[in-house]
Formats: structure tokens, sequence, C-alpha cells
């Protein structure tokens, strides 16, 4: 297979790993903000939740971008092993991190499938991180994400280029940058329009906890035991959670 | 490695310039008017070196459309040439001005912090170049604490919001280097955490010295080395183009050659405008490889600096 190939496949299989993902009416990343929104929520939740085995927790709170990056891996089709081993400079502790993060995006992605746009619950759970929900005109969104997508820009200062076919990584670079105007576009539209989905309410008592803990307020063990989920997202958190308890 | 705003300016004011200055084959004129936003990532892009001429050549044959991509790959390779410039000519800079910074292990890699001088070259830039954010893209309240001054801010939490866009930034990045995921869910769980593109500068570093420059690191990365002075005609003449004002009297041909002895930024822009028209000359086969090769400084390190002089 030559590595063009493997790209092509790569990204279909990116868009086909979880339904709903990808399903968004306006954008093919529809659902990774959710994704990623989905991972930290639980991570927030694991300072809690005790349930998961010790390595796995310490692992997914202290690798919050590997557990990030691993929304982008392929489906866990076999279960996570506390015993995998290290490869090169790659830890058994890393290697939680993100497979921890491909499990909690695939079993959140499973819960909120049938939400009819993918980018609305997106742009709902970005804005569910401030108290106050009044919408302002896309222009300001627009001014703010492209804001942000330069910072994300500087910090990284330079991009890696794909050394063993130039090509191919220049093709998908351009088609990768297309994507995050389009994205950013797609966000902002469903931001200035009210950030809403069938799939999410801010009043999720899970996503309440989460945000309580974010804010450093105490939650007790009590509280989360009895919060229960009112939502498809929040009931995704809460699968999420008992799987990564499954975890040995 | 120098910093990434001042690397955008060197590629945009170069180019500015090279299309002003009317040598660039009517292909470079081409690419640059519709992708000039995309060719910013060639200046802020590594490996540069190594494959400025394969794809200038690539482009050569398959120009105008017999390939994929050939105009974006076109104004890539030419915003590519710039970023060598800017290392080049900044990079031995870093290491006179900040020994004792360059002296610790990893302080040229992502597992370290950027030094002092770096952060500064960019928010001077940005300053200079930018007029702070009056002119695009790099708006106004861009270096602000957590974005603070612009509207989204009402609505989005700045740190919750980075987390989740630049999650998904680096995850779609990682897709273009199929092989760091390929495999099985385990085997990728192995390869992906090896390689990945980190968010290791802190920008928060950049608020702090915008608002509230340090006068003696002032001193010693910018003046006293004459990092940037808006009065050196070629970079005059930079920015009147870049804000379409009327273009000072110091004509193109005699700014670049005064360049060679005047600010560090201007002589970055010189080294830049050689190499934008060396890669227009050999697309339009003016010049051999060879030559080309010799005319990007390909025979010489980025830490020897370039043969700007």
């Amino acid at each position: 297979m030559t590595r063009r190939e493997a790209l092509r496949l790569v990204t279909a299989a990116a868009m086909a790993v979880r339904p709903g993902y990808g399903a968004s009416k306006t954008h093919g990343w529809g659902g990774y903000v959710t994704a990623a929104c989905a991972v930290d929520d639980v991570r927030r939740l694991l300072t809690v939740d005790t349930r998961a085995p010790k390595v796995l927790r310490t692992a997914l709170l202290k690798h919050g971008d590997l557990a990030r990056l691993g929304c982008g891996l392929p489906k866990p089709d076999t279960a996570i092993s506390l015993s995998w081993p290290a490869s090169g400079k790659v830890t058994t502790e890393h290697r939680l991190a993100v497979g921890g993060g491909a499990l909690i995006a695939a079993v959140v992605g499973e819960a909120v499938a049938m939400a009819p746009d993918a980018i609305a619950l997106d742009a709902a759970l970005l804005a569910a991180r401030q108290p106050s929900p009044k919408a302002l005109p896309k222009a300001a969104y627009v001014e703010y994400l492209t804001a942000m997508d330069l910072r994300c820009q500087i910090e990284l200062h330079t991009l890696d280029p794909e050394e063993t076919d130039i090509h191919a990584w220049l093709e998908g670079t351009a088609a990768w940058y297309s994507n995050t105007r389009a994205y950013i576009d797609s966000l902002a539209t469903a931001l200035a329009a009210g950030a809403s989905s069938p799939a999410f309410h801010r009043n999720d008592p899970l996503l309440l906890l989460a945000e309580r803990v974010r804010r450093s307020e105490g939650v007790s063990r009590d509280a989360l035991a009895t919060a229960k989920p009112t939502s498809s997202y929040g009931k995704g958190l809460a699968a999420a959670l008992d799987k990564l308890a499954e975890v040995r | 490695m120098s910093e990434h705003i001042a690397h955008v300016a060197v590629f945009e004011d170069c180019c500015r310039l090279a299309l002003h200055g009317g040598r660039l084959a009517g292909p470079f004129r081409t690419v640059l008017t519709r992708h000039w936003d995309f060719a910013r990532f060639g200046s802020t892009s590594r490996s540069g070196d190594r494959f400025s001429i394969p794809v200038l050549k690539y482009c050569r044959e398959h120009w105008p459309d017999g390939g994929k991509n050939v105009e974006e790959k076109l104004a890539f390779v030419v915003a590519w040439r710039c970023h060598q410039a800017a290392d080049r000519r900044f990079k031995p800079v870093y290491r006179e001005l900040e020994p004792e910074h360059y002296a610790k292990p990893n302080a040229d890699s992502e597992s370290g912090e950027p030094s002092e001088s770096r952060v500064l070259h960019d928010v001077v830039v940005y300053r200079e170049v930018y007029g702070a954010g009056e002119y695009a893209p790099f708006m106004r309240g861009l270096l602000d604490d957590r974005l603070h001054s612009l509207a989204g801010s009402q609505t989005l939490d700045y740190d919750a919001t980075f987390a989740a866009l630049g999650g998904v930034w680096q995850r779609t990045l990682q897709q273009q280097h199929p092989e760091r995921t390929a495999g099985g869910f385990a085997e990728a769980t192995a390869k992906a955490p090896g390689r990945f593109q980190r968010y290791y500068v802190d920008v928060q570093r950049y608020a702090e010295m915008l608002a509230n420059p340090d006068p003696d690191l002032m001193r010693r990365f910018i003046v006293e080395p004459n990092f940037y002075d808006r009065r050196d005609p070629l970079i005059a003449l930079a920015r009147a183009l870049q804000r379409k004002e009327s273009l000072p009297a110091v004509p193109f041909e005699k700014a670049y050659e005064l360049a060679a002895g005047q600010s560090q930024y201007a002589q970055s822009l010189r080294m830049g405008l050689r190499y934008v028209f060396a890669s227009s000359d050999f697309f339009e086969g003016k010049i051999s490889e060879a030559e080309a090769m010799k005319l990007f400084d390909l025979d010489r390190s980025h830490l020897q600096g370039g043969s700007y002089q």
C-alpha cells in the first residue's frame, strides 16, 4: 500500500469511526470538539470517581494533550491493557493516556450519535463553559476562533512535515487548512444561532459537576454518585467512566 | 529556531517586495495572489532546505495543471524559502545574544522553552509590522492575556476552548502522518504519542512582554543589536506596500542593496528576496540546480548564517 493510499484510508476511517461523527450537515469535522470536550469532562470527573485503576487515571490526568490526541486514533477494537509494554520513548502511561482518550471519545460518540447536527453539539459544549449563555454576532465568534487558531499556531511554532512523501503531506496540509477555515465558520454560525443541541443541556447534573471541578470547586463522591445524567452527552460521560472502571 | 510571527512577517514582506520588484515569474505572481494565506504555513514549516528544489522541480514539470495542488505547492515553497532566510539570519543572533540560554540541554527543541530574545522578536514584529494588530492576519487583541479584549471572550472560556480546538488541530495534523496511527488500536497507542505536534511555546509570555516590555531585554535584544529599524529603506518600502501608502523615495533596487548593512530584519528580507528570486529563476530555467543550491545557501547550516552580504 502506498503512503497516499494509507492517508486516504486513515482519513476515511477517522470519519467512519463513530456513528454520528462526520455526520454534520455543515462540516466533516462535526463532532471533533465534542470528542475533545468529552475527554476533558471525563478527566475532570476522574478526580472524583476513583473506580478506574490508579495508573489509568494518572495517565489521563497527567497527559491531557495525549488523551485528546487519542480521539483521532482507530476505534478501540481491543481492550485497553494496563500491562501494555513501553515502546521506545513511549511509556505505558503515554499509551494509556491516548488509549483512554480514544475509549472516552468512542463511548460518548455512541451516546450522542443520534444528534441531528454534530456541529451544533460542538458549539453547545464550547458555550457551556461560561455562565452567561448570551449569543454574539457570528463575526465575533469568527474573530475569536481565528485568534485561537493563530495562538495555536504560535504555540506549535512550526509544522513538522511528513518527509517520507512530501507531496502527500503538502496535499493533506492544503486540505487541512481549508478544513480549519470551514470548521471555524461552521462553529461560529452555530454559536451565533444560540448553540443548542437536543443531545445536551447545560444543566445536566454530570456536566455541572465536571464544571465545578474545572473551576476548582469541591465535589464529593456522594455528589457524583447521586448525579443522574439527563442528556445523551451526560449519559455518555457516565458510560465512559463505567468503561474506564472496567480496564484491567 | 526563530519565532512564528517573525517567520510569517519575513515571508509576507519578502513577497510584497518581490511582487513590487517586478522580477517574479508569472506563475509565482499567480500563486501568491491566490494562495497567500495557505503559503503562510510554508513560512512556519520545517524541512524547507531539503524539499525546496524537489518541490520546485515538480511544480515546473507539472505547471499549470498537471499535478495535484500544484499552485498551493508553489506558493508554499516560496514561503518555505523565506522561513530558511529568517532561520539563517536569526538563529546565530539568538546564540550571540543569549549564550546562557543555549548552553542548556534541549534549548532549541520542543522539550525546551523558547529564549527571551525569540519571544521578544515576535512581540516587536507584532507591534512594528502588524501595527499591534491593525494589519492582518495578526489581529488586535491577539496577544492580550487570554484574548480578554475580544468580544468572544464574553461567552467562550479561553482555556476550555483552547484545549478543545487545539486538540482538534493536533489530531487532524497527526492524520497527515498516517504511519503514526497506522495499524490497529493497540499498535496506534504505541506510535501516536512518540511524535506529535506539541503546544510548547507559551503565548502568555508574549502577552506579558507586550503589556510590560522589560527595558533591559529591549536594550539587549532589540536596540543594541539593531534588530529592526523602520527607517531602513527596504523595511519602509515593505510597510508602505503593506499599508497601501505612498511609496518612499528610495527605489526597490537601492533599498535592497542598502539592506546588506542595515538592521537584522532588513538583512533577513534581503536574504529572503534572494531566495525568492532564485526560486523564480530556477522555475523558469534561467539558473541551474547547482546555481539554485548555491543561491539557497544549501551548503551552509542555519547556524552558519546565510551569505546575505
